[in-house]
């Protein structure tokens, strides 16, 4: 006699997770930055870039820059790379020698919020 | 605490074992690279190093009653985590950390799928609000 098998509820609901997962997405975590987690660079940047693991989606991203007192010292035009939806980036003022404290907070694009922080110097 | 649901247990060859209260203790040190590198300093490792986390766990069981009181046994478990997008493998040795405890190392695997970043759209979705 055959006998026919049936997958259990479990199992099929697996396979139609497995068959509806691509892409498959996740948290974006930061991966490198410019200027460099915790570096001191000797010339003032003028922009903060941040690539992530994942692609972020623009509305919920952003990142601030403060100085040593808390002031904002990043222009506030926080955007998502056109060419790499990984990559964030905003515009520095000026920045005199000190430490500047980066915060990011960014959502992937399957909704997953992270966020984190990080100093780098500006050498006199 | 580990409450024993029967004071002692009768085998079926006679023998009367005591099952005691135990105190379960635990301490886990370790040191994740991955925020090393992504929140204090970019030390320029990248994968697979930049995924590692190294770790000693310490876990030990004190009896405190009938008979077995202070017979403390423990493993210490020193080992490494390497956490990817979607799945982490870790992997241990299990030290006795007495003599009570035995003599011979033993070692433990696992394997972590992170089932809200395979399947964003079910397990990973909000359930209220949100998109």
């Amino acid at each position: 006699m055959r006998i026919i098998r049936v997958p259990s509820s479990a199992s099929l609901f697996l396979l139609l997770n497995w068959a509806s997962a691509s892409p498959a997405l996740a948290h974006a975590f930061l991966d490198h930055a410019s200027p460099r987690v915790g570096s001191t660079v000797s010339q003032a940047p003028n922009e903060l870039t941040l690539s992530f693991t994942q692609n972020l989606e623009p509305a919920f991203s952003t990142v601030e820059v403060l100085d040593e007192k808390g002031g904002k010292v990043d222009k506030g035009d926080v955007q998502v790379d056109p060419n790499d939806g990984a990559l964030l980036r905003v515009s520095l003022k000026s920045l005199p020698p000190g430490t500047y404290k980066v915060i990011w907070h960014v959502v992937s694009v399957d909704t997953h919020p992270t966020e984190g922080d990080f100093t780098f110097q500006v050498a006199p | 605490m580990g409450f024993p649901t029967q004071a002692k247990t009768t085998t079926d060859s006679g023998d009367v074992q005591q099952n005691p209260h135990v105190l379960g203790t635990g301490l886990a040190i370790e040191y994740s690279l991955p925020y090393l590198q992504a929140s204090v300093m970019d030390i320029g490792l990248r994968a697979p190093l930049s995924r590692l986390i190294p770790l000693v766990e310490f876990n030990f069981q004190t009896p405190l009653d009938r008979g077995q009181q202070g017979l403390t046994t423990g493993i210490i478990c020193p080992g490494v985590i390497w956490s990817t997008t979607y799945f982490q493998i870790g992997f241990e040795a299990l030290i006795p950390a007495n003599s009570r405890t035995g003599h011979n190392v033993g070692a433990i695997g696992q394997l972590h799928f992170y089932l809200d970043d395979i399947f964003p759209r079910s397990f990973g979705k909000p359930l209220f609000g949100g998109r």
